[in-house]
């Protein structure tokens, strides 16, 4: 797949979504090329394999949500986010690196297009609402947020029709919102 | 929450709403507290379900990282075994190397050579079967062995004795008797004057070799 068509099935959703994140992540000289640019900020191997996997997923996200510009490489891209994600990293945990590399990588990340790190609150909130809910519900949300379609939801949770697929979406959408409702008081 | 908010708040997310529905909904919501607090619901709905989705990619990107480790590196897997069958390889070629080099063949191929003896005058009974001994060495050794030791026997003069040793020697060796090979090397080498005395030595060194790589 060329780069124009892994976005697009990206955006697509579904099966070609994860065909195309398959690819990507599985692209060695890919792989490669980033890690050979983080090693000159002081990357090691143990923390890369993490942190490329973080920026995928960053990826995924954020060319779903149309927050990805597509001018530059999806390797420039996917670099930008990793450099950013181990600036953080080393900021978050204080791990030693020179002033200088420290400096550099601060310079060079962009802060506004990647948020890789969620709310506390939203996680415990997580927990307390779609972790509780039953697979199936889970499934059908995560399916229809990425965007399969409901004949593709139908199929794949063995339904008898698109529109019972669509029904057990709303409903699960519906006792989702319930749920967060009971918790907010929580919060 | 009503099917009719939920459908319309979902497409406003999903940006599918057109430019005067975009409008219109936007109106709607700021004089309807109750669709103002169900989208923020349905917003931290669908951010719940991202969550949810990132932690289920993760959890795939590591299985495919696990399934192409198990799987691309068949050949490393079978490296240790080529290189095994590499090195096994070698020894056989090393083994038959040293065998077409040091079996008790080749060492006997490269000590016989036939001394022509008929300068010497001996008697025409004792020339024959000393001449046959020789000559059967190298074809029939086992007969060789019985004529020359016939040929000892018969108190031939020291020049045949000495050459009847060194042929019984070389005849025990070309059927694989190194024990009487051996008992024959070490009576020449113990006599200081006989004239196979640094061949035998030679022989017994070679011969020793040949174990010493056996064993090993």
């Amino acid at each position: 797949m060329h780069e124009a068509d892994l976005i697009s099935a990206i955006k697509t959703g579904g099966y070609p979504r994860e065909l195309a994140l398959k690819q990507i992540y599985l692209n060695q000289q890919l792989k490669l090329n980033t890690k050979n640019h983080l090693i000159k900020f002081n990357c090691p191997d143990y923390d890369f394999e993490d942190l490329f996997q973080e920026a995928i997923i960053v990826m995924d996200r954020n060319i779903r949500n149309g927050q990805f510009e597509e001018r530059g490489t999806l390797e420039a891209y996917l670099f930008k986010i990793c450099k950013y994600l181990w600036f953080n990293e080393l900021r978050r945990n204080k791990k030693h690196v020179s002033v200088e590399i420290l400096e550099n990588l601060e310079k060079s990340v962009t802060f506004d297009q990647v948020q890789t790190h969620y709310d506390e609150d939203l996680l415990i909130l997580l927990d307390l609402t779609l972790k509780k809910m039953d697979d199936r519900c889970r499934k059908v949300l995560e399916l229809w947020r990425l965007s399969y379609s409901m004949t593709e939801i139908k199929n794949i949770m063995n339904l008898v029709s698109e529109g019972m697929a669509r029904k057990i979406k709303y409903n699960c959408l519906n006792k989702l919102s319930e749920l967060i409702i009971k918790n907010k008081t929580y919060f | 929450m009503e099917i009719t908010n939920i459908v319309q708040i979902e497409s406003y997310l999903s940006g599918l709403m057109s430019p005067d529905e975009r409008i219109e909904f936007e109106q709607k919501i700021k004089n309807d507290l109750t669709l103002q607090a169900e989208l923020k619901i349905m917003q931290q709905a669908t951010q719940l379900i991202d969550i949810d989705i990132a932690k289920d990619l993760k959890l795939k990107l590591t299985q495919w990282n696990t399934t192409e480790k198990h799987t691309k590196p068949r050949s490393v897997r079978f490296l240790p075994y080529a290189a095994a069958a590499s090195i096994l390889i070698c020894l056989c070629l090393s083994f038959l190397y040293m065998e077409s080099r040091f079996s008790n063949n080749a060492l006997f191929d490269k000590n016989f050579v036939i001394i022509d003896h008929s300068i010497r005058g001996e008697t025409v009974i004792e020339l024959n079967s000393f001449e046959a001994g020789i000559k059967n060495t190298k074809e029939n050794p086992k007969q060789a062995i019985l004529e020359l030791e016939q040929v000892l026997k018969s108190n031939p003069d020291l020049d045949s004795k000495e050459k009847a040793e060194w042929y019984l020697a070389l005849a025990n060796l070309k059927i694989n008797n190194t024990t009487e090979c051996n008992l024959y090397l070490q009576n020449i080498i113990s006599q200081k004057s006989h004239p196979f005395r640094n061949k035998a030595i030679k022989l017994q060194e070679d011969i020793s070799k040949i174990w010493r790589i056996r064993l090993n």
